[in-house]
């Protein structure tokens, strides 16, 4: 019962930061109906672009600075490349997000290296923590702690600011919206420049876990787009539960299924096949909206 | 016969396509000393692979680009096909030639397993689906070592892979590997020509376009969405069978979950339902491995790294100014020069033409680089007060796109009002 | 105060308007009347900017707005309730009528300050653009904070006046507007364009799909609207008999021209359109 409890937690904790990048990517999806595949490697530039300056600034200021640089690097790029292809088919929108893969993994490997490096001057030191049977290190609680304050900030911004509300009706009827006054490209822009920012705390957290690398958001980013899906793609809170649910799935398919044919090693392929299940039978998601079928 | 006869053109088209892959790519390396590797027996193997891509993109294309069903999962199907192939001639002796069926059914197999529950799913749901498939692919294959030998991969050079008989005598394996690759894409190219062409590939469109309006039609719309995984499958499954005859190993990692979203943007580069485009998306995706060969790197993480950032940057570049990819320009380039005078149009394409004789020759005589620099100045020459006034344009209006886009504003004047115009439409609709 | 003059406008190839001219009085109800793909939802689309014309000019209280994009318009006054409502379905009824209201910050603002791009150097737009990719949201949600006070006080006083007018709406506000009837879906529609407090309220066929008893329930609203508050409106109309009854002046419109202009009474007499659109 214990190591289930501990296990759970430990499968939230890593859920966490799927939730807050698959989060990231619905902030785009669900404005633009475009999954952007350049995410993770966008999160993993600005950690690497914070790698840098941790040598000169402690952790929260660089951590603030980031955000804010994420932001403006979102925003940049959502009016210099994507911009452009907005009304092609979304196939190309995608393709472009899949050039911004490329150029930022690679561009990090040229300017820093393809060499692993320590995110050492993480302030959230490996103490653990135990809360009743369950241990957890701070980083973990961390993790959590920021997930649930993005979530809750994220849910304010949009269901009580005026800016949020324009950005929901965006999202549903750019024309209308347009009638309204709302300057939909700025809505646009804006998605893309929170949607950056959420996706650089992932990357923030997940350095110090697996290493500060080029390649280090790759999986995570597969994790988190799954969550995106089974959480319906254009709900916010569905994401989030997604990135928990494929988390905690991780963590139990890995501990409690036999090692001989399965095991920790298969727990990513059994996690995903579990999704293509639901999928199967809800094939919008958990939290999706039904779509009608149109002539 | 008039030298602007479309169909003597197309007959000397040919005959240069022809003389290039068969003579020029593998034989031409028989060159002086002291050349770069590209100039070998290197090149030979990339073009088999350029070929082996071919085979894929042919699939994907059938599924994606005429049939509208996304995946991100194509490398399990190459990989199922290459492992097939890898254990039934490594484990078991089987000649190559008779392993592709082999690698075809089982596949296509899966194709048909997937296609099912893929009947549900649409958009980035099945994007999703299938990708988790080119996820697994390699635990899977790593898991179960019995079988598949685990991570070290199986070996599969052999005998098998030397021509036979005298020809033998005349071709290295790798030309041999070559022209096995060569041969199955032109064969499988035809196939997909007749797959398209026919009542199939009719279906596949009509539902691609509307489920529902095909369906009233009386298409048997699961039916056909679950054969358009097969046979793109299939394809998948040769052009694996392919692959491990070419490089001879294959291992979990040589296919990996990047490869597979590269397929796809190899189609949508080349041009989605089009075979034509499949084949220039394929080949000018090898030729990014290829770039670094041609840039002053040198060795290393440079080498590696910068190829693919500008293959990036490329990419963004390409679709944004051709949104139907290299085959959607092309048919513009040829309905622009439909409205050309005779002479110019014998210019037109005289120019290209004579630059690639020019290129062939001179590469013949003094070596690659210089003989493909050569030709692009003869073509350009040629070609270039002709085409100057419609690059011009065409760069131009790029350009006026982008700007207008950059500004803020949904585009310049003109432009706005058809772009709004579908813009509302698709509001409407939600 | 609003003067279309020989206006041309297409969606790609497909010539919508082939100079189209028209003046809107202060304070009156002036309708467009015309058959389907006449050329009416084109007309109004050009006006609000949403479809930008290639020709001719547009003149809003003296001053050009054909060059204005749709989000300038509105903030100068024009509220455009178009065709088929174009609810934001998924919101609620109040979200609705905020959404309604979000231009008018904007007006109380930037007006006076706002530096028209177009009249800056290339590089200076560029600029211009970049400073507002960078500091656009930050600016609007600034601003929003500092006139949180005021805006809202407005705010009341915009939702209580549109209430009067509808009073349903007030008993559904928190209700998806999705879930709505076609006659309340309209009239939230026509609110929802009231809020932005404009001069001119330009309607697309108010009374597309409703039940004779809904239509003619919001035909009495629109009237209403323009006695007590003098509200000018363009009023464009498939159901030609009930649009002149409460309109000053009509236009009827064929194929993307203006075949006819003079004030209701006459129109209604005319032979042609009682023939054409009278039916009788
Ligand atoms: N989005 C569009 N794209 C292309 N053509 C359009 C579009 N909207 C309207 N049109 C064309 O413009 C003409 C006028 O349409 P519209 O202004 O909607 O007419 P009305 O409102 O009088 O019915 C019609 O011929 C119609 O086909
Ligand atoms: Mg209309």
């Amino acid at each position: 019962m214990d190591e289930l409890l501990q296990q759970v937690a430990a499968g939230l904790a890593t859920g966490s930061i799927y939730g807050l990048l698959a989060l990231a990517l619905v902030l785009i999806y669900r404005s633009t109906t475009v999954i952007n595949f350049a995410q993770g490697e966008m999160a993993m530039f600005t950690t690497f672009v914070a790698w840098t300056m941790l040598h000169w600034g402690t952790y929260w200021l660089v951590f603030i600075l980031i955000l804010l640089m994420a932001g403006g690097l979102g925003a940049l790029i959502e009016r210099v490349v994507i911009r452009p292809v907005e009304g092609a088919p979304t196939l190309n929108v995608i393709i472009v997000t899949l050039g911004l893969f490329a150029i930022f993994s690679n561009v990090a490997t040229i300017v820093w290296g393809g060499q692993p490096q320590a995110f050492s001057h993480y302030p959230i030191n490996d103490e653990t923590v135990k809360l009743g049977a369950v241990v957890l290190s701070v980083h973990d609680l961390a993790i959590m702690l920021f997930a649930a304050l993005i979530m809750i900030g994220l849910y304010v911004f949009f269901q009580y600011t005026p800016l949020g509300l324009a950005m929901r009706a965006t999202a549903q009827n750019a024309t209308a919206s347009r009638l309204m006054g709302i300057r939909v490209g700025r809505m646009l822009t804006l998605g893309w420049a929170l949607s950056a920012s959420v996706g650089a705390v992932a990357g923030m957290f997940v350095a110090p876990i697996v290493l500060l690398q080029p390649p280090m958001m790759l999986a995570v980013l597969l994790y988190a787009f799954a969550a995106a899906v089974l959480g319906g793609l254009d709900s916010p809170f569905g994401a989030v539960v997604g990135g928990l649910i494929i988390g905690v799935t991780e963590s139990l398919v890995g501990t409690y299924t036999p090692k001989e044919w399965l095991g920790p090693e298969m727990a990513l392929t059994v996690t995903v096949f579990i999704i293509i299940l639901v999928l199967v039978i809800r094939p919008t998601g958990i939290f999706g909206k039904r779509v009608l079928r149109r002539v | 016969m008039r030298l602007s006869s479309p169909l003597l053109l197309r007959i000397l088209g040919f005959a240069f396509l022809a003389f290039f892959l068969i003579y020029w790519l593998p034989f031409s390396h028989a060159l002086p000393d002291g050349l770069p590797m590209r100039f070998g027996t290197y090149r030979t193997i990339q073009a088999s692979i350029a070929c082996v891509w071919v085979l894929v993109a042919l699939g994907l294309n059938i599924l994606t680009g005429y049939n509208g069903q996304i995946s991100l999962g194509h490398t399990a199907f190459v990989a199922t096909g290459g492992y097939t192939a890898a254990i039934l001639m490594a484990d078991h002796g089987w000649p190559f030639w008779a392993v592709l069926i082999p690698a075809a059914v089982v596949s296509g197999a899966l194709g048909l397993a997937v296609g099912i529950p893929a009947l549900r799913l649409s958009g980035p749901y099945l994007a999703m689906a299938t990708m988790a498939l080119a996820l697994a692919a390699p635990q899977v294959l790593k898991k179960y070592d019995g079988l598949t030998h685990g991570t070290q991969g199986i070996s599969v050079r052999g005998d098998w892979s030397t021509a036979p008989g005298f020809i033998g005598d005349m071709v290295t394996q790798d030309q041999w590997s070559y022209f096995v690759a060569l041969f199955l894409a032109v064969v499988m190219t035809l196939i997909a020509w007749n797959v398209i062409r026919g009542r199939v590939g009719r279906a596949f469109v009509a539902i691609r376009d509307s489920e529902v309006a095909a369906a009233s039609m009386g298409i048997n719309v699961p039916r056909y969405k679950t054969i358009a995984f097969a046979i793109s499958a299939i394809f998948a499954g040769i052009a694996g069978a392919a692959y491990v005859q070419i490089v001879g190993y294959i291992a979990p990692e040589s296919f990996n979950v990047l490869r597979s979203i590269n397929f796809l943007t190899t189609i949508v580069v080349g041009g989605l339902a089009s075979i034509l485009g499949s084949i220039l998306g394929a080949i000018s995706f090898k030729m990014v491995d290829d770039i670094s060969d041609f840039l002053p790197l040198g060795e290393g993480p440079m080498a590696e790294q910068v190829p693919w950032a500008l293959y990036g940057g490329l990419l963004i570049v390409v679709v944004t100014i051709m949104p139907y990819g290299m085959a959607g320009a092309i048919r513009r380039f040829q309905m622009w020069l439909a409205f050309r005078k005779p002479s110019e149009r014998r210019v037109a394409l005289g120019g290209p033409a004579l630059g690639i004789v020019a290129a062939i020759a001179v590469s013949e005589l003094a070596g690659g680089s210089l003989g493909i620099i050569v030709g692009l100045v003869v073509a350009l020459a040629i070609t270039y007060s002709l085409w100057l006034p419609a690059l011009v344009r065409g760069a131009t209006r790029g350009y006026g796109r982008w700007v207008g886009a950059l500004r803020g504003s949904r585009g310049p004047p003109g432009f706005v009002t058809s772009e709004d115009a579908s813009d509302e439409r698709s509001d409407a609709e939600r | 105060m609003l003067a279309v003059r020989d206006v041309i406008a297409a969606y790609g190839p497909i010539v919508a308007l082939h100079g189209i001219s028209l003046e809107v009085q202060e304070g009156s109800i002036v309708t467009v009347l015309g058959a389907n793909g006449a050329g009416k939802s084109s007309t109004l689309r050009a006006i609000s900017g949403l479809l930008r014309p290639k020709e001719g000019a547009i003149e809003f209280e003296g001053r050009r707005i054909d060059r204005m994009s749709a989000e300038e318009i509105v903030a100068l006054g024009i509220s455009h309730v178009p065709e088929g409502r174009q609810l934001f379905s998924e919101l609620t009824v109040l979200e609705n009528l905020r959404l309604g209201a979000y231009s008018r910050f904007a007006r109380a603002h930037g007006d006076g300050r706002r530096v028209h791009r177009e009249d800056l150097s290339p590089l200076g737009r560029l600029r211009h653009d970049l400073f507002h990719a960078a500091t656009g949201g930050i600016r609007d949600a600034a601003r929003e904070i500092g006139q949180y006070r005021r805006r809202r006080r407005d705010f009341e006083a915009a939702l209580n006046q549109v209430f009067e007018h509808f009073p349903i709406l007030a008993e559904r506000r928190k209700q998806m507007s999705g879930t709505l009837s076609g006659g309340e879906q309209q009239m939230l529609a026509i609110a929802r364009g009231l809020m932005a407090n404009p001069r001119l309220l330009l309607l697309d066929e108010p009374s597309m799909g409703l039940a004779p008893m809904v239509t003619q329930e919001i035909f009495r609203i629109i009237e209403t609207i323009n006695r007590t508050q003098g509200m000018t409106i363009l009023l464009v109309e498939q159901n030609a008999s009930l649009a002149l009854d409460i309109a000053h002046r009509g236009y009827v419109l064929e194929t993307g021209r203006i075949v006819l202009a003079d004030t209701s009474e006459n129109l209604q007499k005319d032979e042609a359109v009682r023939r054409s659109y009278l039916g009788y």
